[in-house]
């Protein structure tokens, strides 16, 4: 449980600086989702994945990004990434 | 079907840095890649390519697939200054772009559809609140060309994002796509509509 904390706190800060409704990241969940509950611009959703890249040092591949719309998605691709570091 | 994408461009330059290292690599294909680094102005053909992406991709989720992040699936080729056609798996879309020193403007179909689009100054600056104005701005606009009563207009949006349009809880049979990115905002329609 603290792990998974963990990991949607670190999604969390990557996040921040992208989003537009200030109620959903307060409320951010696994559930939420990037572009309809956070409201992020699909070219800041880019930006997301890199700095996903650079905080985890792994690589997001074209099939790995198609899913990541929602906190849970990000959070699978990412330990399934790490995991085969 | 129709499907649009708006780009303020005084709000993408104070928001976005497409030259952040591996920017360009994630979201374009090797050959639009190639068209970038021969463009004049790469910063303008970065973004008219970007919203005929997204405009494609707004076209091709009312064909039925889920919903989908990832850009460089979808591959742009660019005929003249204003017409592309874009690819999306095994479908072509047609898209028009228009640029102007306010906006990048791109609407895209299916096949050869008219269209009938608007673009409005948006003077709500609250995001949150931007598409609640576009649609009230949408049901408007549309009522007052078509002789609607606006009070008996509404927009509701599928699971997968899509607006659509009621009169008297009634559905049209046309395609609608609304956009909205900073100070500007647009919604397009299929010319030929009845209410079902």
């Amino acid at each position: 449980m603290s792990d998974k904390q963990e990991m949607i706190d670190g999604l969390k800060q990557i996040v921040k600086p992208y989003i537009q409704d200030d109620e959903a990241f307060k409320n951010l969940n696994e559930d939420t989702d990037f572009i309809n509950d956070l409201k992020i611009n699909s070219a800041n959703l880019v930006d997301v994945i890199l700095d996903i890249e650079d905080k985890y040092d792994i690589e997001l591949d074209n099939e790995s990004m198609d899913k990541m719309l929602n906190v849970k998605a990000a959070l699978e691709v990412i330990n399934a990434k790490v995991s085969e570091k | 079907m129709v499907g649009n994408d708006i780009i303020d461009i005084a709000e993408t330059r104070r928001s976005t840095n497409w030259e952040r290292p591996g920017f360009i690599q994630k979201i374009f294909t090797p050959k639009e890649q190639g068209f970038i680094n021969t463009s004049a102005d790469p910063f303008t053909t970065v973004w008219q390519l970007w919203s005929m992406k997204e405009s494609a991709y707004k076209v091709f989720i009312q064909t039925g697939p889920d919903r989908f992040f990832n850009p460089s699936r979808i591959e742009c080729k660019v005929d003249s200054l204003q017409s592309g056609r874009v690819r999306i798996d095994e479908t072509s879309i047609k898209t028009n772009t228009r640029i102007n020193s306010n906006y990048i403007f791109t609407t895209a179909v299916l096949d050869s559809s008219d269209i009938k689009t608007r673009v409005f100054q948006i003077t709500e600056s609250n995001s949150k609140f931007q598409s609640i104005y576009m649609h009230r701005q949408v049901i408007r606009a549309f009522a007052k060309s078509n002789s609607l009563n606006s009070a008996e207009l509404k927009i509701q949006k599928t699971t997968t994002g899509v607006p659509s349009l009621f009169y008297k809880n009634k559905p049209f049979n046309s395609s609608l796509s609304i956009t909205h990115h900073g100070n500007y905002g647009a919604y397009s329609i299929l010319d030929k509509w009845v209410i079902l």
